[in-house]
């Protein structure tokens, strides 16, 4: 046989079985242009809302209603004039209504304060009871535990709504609505959420840990403060974060502790304020006074999570994380 | 007594004058005749649902033993540890630590540290705080130190070595080298105090190398010492002026007398016992990393380093290498022994794996079901195993196990290869069984006391309702009812027992058809009893008579159905109980009815009981009711004489016996038992169905003075490493050859390992691999007559 037309089969090219799928990957991926044109309109109408928040509020009083066509470029340009309406009550000479409020940017700063009492001082007294609390269930042994915890757990299902205006009974029935924060605050602290996230957490850790340090003598608070609130602060911080957004978030509570009294502003928190201020800027050419609110409601919001957001994110993470 | 403790001998008139006195001693008992450094007396341990997991755990602990638990899991070996680390409470029993009671003492009171089997390192803390963690908190009683002038006197010594000196002032403050605080480095340095070293650091040497400081060390020296001088004498006269004298290494005295407090441990202190720990542990660069960062065997020996740094009176530990891969598990074995060797502490370690076991022990206590099988040290339990169970878990290979015929002094196997034992062993079975015999009688006389059983039901609801003063006599009234209708069908099946017990002895043609046939009749005879209806009853109960009194007898049948009979309308009488007698007449009958029973019944105190049931009917209606009832309530409860040893000896029969005996009749006792088919839940207090028991016991008994009378089977036992090759062994104790065809020959290092079928089982042969065997090639082999071990097959016992 003529040495040269032999071929050894394992030398013959076979053809490639993933030829056709590399040519596909190098021509143009359609699915996944289809997929993410869809999720950039999707998202586009997510973030909408705050486009139009930020926008909106940085217009004149004329421009207000011509969008969505000049949604970024206003013709007559961006301007301050809604915060001067809101924080100064200062007017420009073309306007043509003057909406008196009785507020200045001085009431903001009791708004502001009484926000930051609530959300902070508030979320700490919670996280620090539904921590003790959560140590209690998880690692103390005492009659009925299971039974409380059962109906701990059942009070979760009864709404909030259906609990406020018996709690604002008792509140003005103690007069709590004259005194600042301490209304605000006492009510939440009980909350069955947070300790039962919390709980979650601690029954992750072994319990040999804490038998360990018991044998060597640690009493139960020592154990809490050197051994289970050091392993569980990523899930305090997650249930921190939590209560600091209900805490600044909430305007029904303190609407109906302080809400109805106008002469004692100085109680308000600023969703309060700022309600009271939206319902003043109802017309449509004001809309931006009302979004100029808005804005300076969730700035301290977004400047607390720019710090804490990596916190935050591994604390989410762990938080659901069994160790 | 001394150091508060309370008396636990003295004897006082009642509970109350015992609490105050407890009260008194803040619950400390001291118990000055408990000779051992640990006791566990009679210890139980019952969880809520009634599940028993210890049953009488007795062990007397010396000073710096090493006890191993072992047993398989779900022994309760954890469980006796958690009990005397004070992680689980005590159901009963009495736990002595140094001879001071323990029982209701925090497990931080008793001075125990354990080695858990999870390490239990705080993930985030060093390796140096982790082993410093036990330190912290604890206080100690110290001597009293002045120590600012220890501190001015060490640091002028430290001026003795100036090369030494520089060179840990510099390195103290070079981060490379020194990973704390400058004057911690010093202080370890130069074995000196805290103080001594902030002194020295306030002296401004200069740290940027070793020369400029030795040369400033060595031009400054002589001022260094004398202002050294005049601060300590500074001190010293401030010392004198409080009161004190003091030695050399300023130990302080209060006129005469040397000053103690009791205070936390200083830094420094901590720090030297840390140290130490790490060196004893190799731990020195580890000291720290995270744990996470460390491997297991380090992990480990973390755990190891914060036991060992409190200097505990009880080292407990739960199996601490169960974690560790084969290799390292060796080496950490050999590691815990040494330093146990070092330290010499009191032990008492946990394990499943019998080779720790053997290893590390001075002395083993085998557990099986929450029972003590046998407590010895290695050797002991290896060559003299109590029984049957300690023989099969101990060893590796385990112990082959023939069923053999004994005669004499003859133990022949079933296919007819015998071993002649020691000529006194014939007396030894007889004493053997004669024993048994006069313990099984006993146990049965114990348990002959239906009345007693019965009276029990019928007093403890009405005194629980006489106590709650509530009688609500409806209920009452069905209540019992219905514990004796319950009782009623437990009568039949312990009926359908007996009946297979004689079918089985006998020969019948379709003995299983037959034997349906009685199920169902049984079956439908059950529910006439749940339908109430007395006629059919007797009707049901003739047609399974005429049936089975071919095989069972005239006499059988009679008395039983007498007794069904009885109790049917007993019950029957009790559920129809009318409803409009008041409430004293109807407790008042039930009274007669108890002391009825007693009146005709031959118990010794039967007087006593009589009498305090009596004298409750009187008591019906007036103030002393209460206290009278109490009294009858603990007299009938002394009634029940069961032990809880004897019990552990109808246990471990129950273990061995096989087949239907064993499923049909299961002794119960505070545990989820099944009962056929049935799962049933009894409760917690003794539950012993007396008649069950005593079909098991009789069943025992007639079985020993069988063996008693001549040849019986025995379980015959011997050690792989005793059977050896006929044309090799030479001693006088051979045995006859047998033969064996291998089916399986392993190669062990230095060892064959013979795998064969013979006499039923799977015969396992560890011989010396000088000779050669193959598989499936004939082999004779032999036994060392002196290793032959013998068992009864039923209490499982060794006889030999």
């Amino acid at each position: 046989m003529d040495q040269s037309s032999t071929v050894k089969l394992h030398e013959l090219r076979l053809p490639s079985r993933n030829a056709k799928k590399q040519r596909t990957m190098i021509s143009f991926p359609v699915g996944k242009l289809v997929s993410f044109i869809i999720l950039t309109v999707f998202c586009i109408i997510w973030i909408s809302p705050f486009i139009f928040l930020f926008t909106v509020s940085l217009r004149n009083q004329t421009d207000a209603m011509l969008y969505p066509k000049e949604i970024l470029y206003p013709h007559s340009g961006y301007s301050f004039e809604s915060y001067e309406i809101i924080l100064l009550g200062k007017y420009p000479e073309t306007s043509e209504q003057h909406i008196t409020t009785g507020v200045t940017w001085r009431d903001l700063v009791p708004w502001i304060l009484n926000s930051c009492g609530v959300a902070i001082g508030g979320t700490i007294i919670h996280v620090l009871v539904a921590a003790f609390a959560a140590y209690a269930f998880t690692f103390l042994d005492f009659k009925y535990r299971n039974v409380l915890f059962t109906f701990l757990i059942f009070t979760m299902v009864i709404p909030g709504a259906a609990t406020t205006l018996g709690n604002q009974t008792t509140i003005f029935g103690l007069k709590w609505n004259k005194v600042p924060l301490v209304g605000l605050i006492l009510p939440g602290i009980g909350g069955v959420y947070g300790m039962y996230l919390i709980k979650t957490f601690f029954s992750g850790i072994p319990k040999d840990l804490i038998e360990s340090a018991k044998m060597d003598g640690y009493s139960d608070f020592k154990i809490f403060f050197k051994i289970v609130l050091p392993l569980g602060k990523t899930v305090l911080l997650v249930q921190g974060l939590f209560g600091f957004m209900g805490g600044w978030n909430d305007l029904i509570w303190p609407q109906m502790l302080y809400g109805a009294d106008v002469k004692r502003k100085d109680l308000w928190t600023l969703q309060v304020g700022m309600a009271y201020l939206l319902g003043k800027f109802r017309s449509s050419n004001t809309i931006g006074v009302s979004l100029a609110g808005g804005v300076i409601c969730i700035v301290p919001v977004l400047i607390v999570y720019l710090f804490a957001a990596n916190k935050i994110v591994e604390g989410m993470a762990s938080a659901g994380v069994k160790r | 007594m001394e150091n508060g403790y309370a008396d636990g001998n003295q004897v006082v008139k009642n509970a109350a004058e015992a609490n105050k006195i407890l009260k008194e001693h803040n619950y400390k008992v001291q118990n000055g005749d408990v000779d051992s450094f640990v006791s566990l007396q009679g210890i139980n341990k019952v969880y809520p649902n009634g599940v028993q997991a210890v049953y009488d755990f007795n062990l007397d602990i010396n000073k710096h033993d090493f006890i191993v638990l072992v047993g398989p899991s779900g022994c309760g070996k954890s469980t006796t540890l958690r009990m005397v680390a004070g992680l689980e409470e005590i159901s009963s029993g009495y736990l002595y630590i140094d001879k001071v009671l323990s029982n209701y003492l925090p497990s931080k009171s008793r001075d125990i540290s354990m080695v858990f089997q999870s390490y239990a390192l705080y993930p985030q803390m060093s390796v140096y705080e982790n082993i410093a963690f036990p330190l912290k908190i604890r206080k100690y009683t110290k001597r009293k130190v002045g120590k600012e002038a220890l501190g001015y006197k060490l640091a002028i010594k430290a001026f003795e070595n100036p090369e030494l000196l520089a060179r840990a002032i510099v390195e103290g403050f070079d981060k490379t080298v020194s990973f704390g605080k400058p004057h911690e480095y010093i202080s370890t340095l130069l074995n000196i105090s805290d103080e001594a070293s902030k002194v020295l650091l306030s002296l401004n040497i200069p740290h940027n190398s070793i020369e400029i400081a030795l040369d400033y060390i060595n031009a400054n020296k002589e001022n260094f010492t004398v202002d050294l001088d005049s601060k300590l004498s500074v001190e010293e006269q401030k010392l004198t002026a409080a009161g004190y004298e003091f030695n050399e290494n300023y130990e302080l005295s209060l006129n005469g007398e040397p000053v103690f407090v009791n205070e936390r441990l200083s830094k420094e202190e901590i720090r030297r016992k840390v140290f130490d720990a790490a060196r004893i542990l190799d731990l020195g660069p580890y000291l720290d990393r995270l744990p996470k960062e460390l491997s297991g065997g380090q992990m480990q020996r973390v755990a190891l380093g914060r036991a060992i740094v409190r200097n505990a009176k009880v080292f407990l530990m739960d199996e601490p290498l169960s974690n560790l891969d084969a290799k390292l598990r060796v080496l950490m074995r050999s590691e815990i022994v040494r330093i146990h060797e070092h330290i010499g502490a009191t032990t008492i370690y946990v394990t499943h794996d019998q080779t720790e076991a053997m290893t590390m022990a001075t002395r083993i206590v085998v557990m099986s079901k929450g029972w003590v099988q046998q407590v010895g040290t290695p050797h002991e339990v290896y060559s003299d195993p109590a029984n049957l169970f300690v023989a099969t878990f101990i060893g590796s290979p385990a112990m082959n196990i023939f069923d053999g015929t004994l005669d004499k002094n003859e133990v022949t196997l079933s296919d007819g290869f015998s071993v002649d034992l020691p000529k006194d062993f014939k007396e030894k079975d007889k004493a053997f069984y004669e024993r048994k015999v006069e313990e099984t009688t006993r146990l049965i006389n114990l348990l002959d006391n239906e009345r007693e059983f019965q009276a029990i039901r019928v007093f403890e609801p009405l005194y629980k309702a006489l106590k709650a003063n509530r009688v609500e006599v409806s209920k009452l009234g069905a209540e019992i009812a219905k514990s004796e209708f319950e009782r009623l069908h437990h009568l039949v099946s312990s009926l359908e027992v007996e009946i297979y017990a004689y079918l089985d002895g006998a020969e019948i043609a379709n003995k299983h058809e037959f034997k349906q046939l009685i199920k169902t009749k049984i079956a439908e005879l059950n529910s006439l009893i749940k339908a109430r209806v007395l006629e059919a009853v007797e009707t049901k109960l003739d047609e399974i008579n005429e049936l089975v009194i071919p095989y069972v007898g005239e006499e059988f049948v009679s008395s039983t159905k007498a007794q069904l009979v009885e109790e049917f309308n007993k019950a029957v009488a009790n559920e129809e109980f009318d409803l409009d007698v008041s409430k004293e007449n109807y407790v008042e009958a039930q009274l007669d009815r108890l002391i009825a029973l007693f009146e005709d019944h031959k118990k010794e105190n039967k007087e006593e009981i009589i009498a305090s049931l009596k004298e409750v009917k009187e008591a019906l209606g007036t103030e002393t009711l209460l206290p009278s009832l109490e009294l009858a309530h603990e007299t009938l409860n002394n009634i029940l004489t069961i032990t809880e040893a004897d019990l552990s000896k109808i246990y471990s029969a129950q273990s061995y016996i096989e087949g239907d005996v064993k499923s049909q009749a299961v002794m119960t006792f505070g545990k989820k038992t099944k009962v056929g088919k049935k799962v049933k839940k009894v409760k917690k207090h003794k539950a012993i169905d007396p008649r069950e028991t005593k079909i098991l016991l009789e069943g025992m008994l007639k079985s020993y003075e069988e063996a008693l009378k001549g040849p019986h089977t025995v379980k015959v036992g011997i050690r792989p490493e005793h059977i050896h090759l006929d044309s090799e062994y030479t001693k006088p104790s051979k045995s006859k050859p047998f033969v064996i065809t291998p089916n399986v020959v392993e190669l062990l290092g230095g060892e064959l390992l013979i795998h064969a079928e013979y006499n039923n089982i799977d015969l396992i042969a560890k011989i010396p691999a000088t000779t050669i065997v193959k598989s499936h090639e004939e082999v004779k082999l032999v036994l060392n007559k002196e290793s032959v071990l013998i068992f009864d097959p039923i209490s499982g016992e060794r006889i030999k």
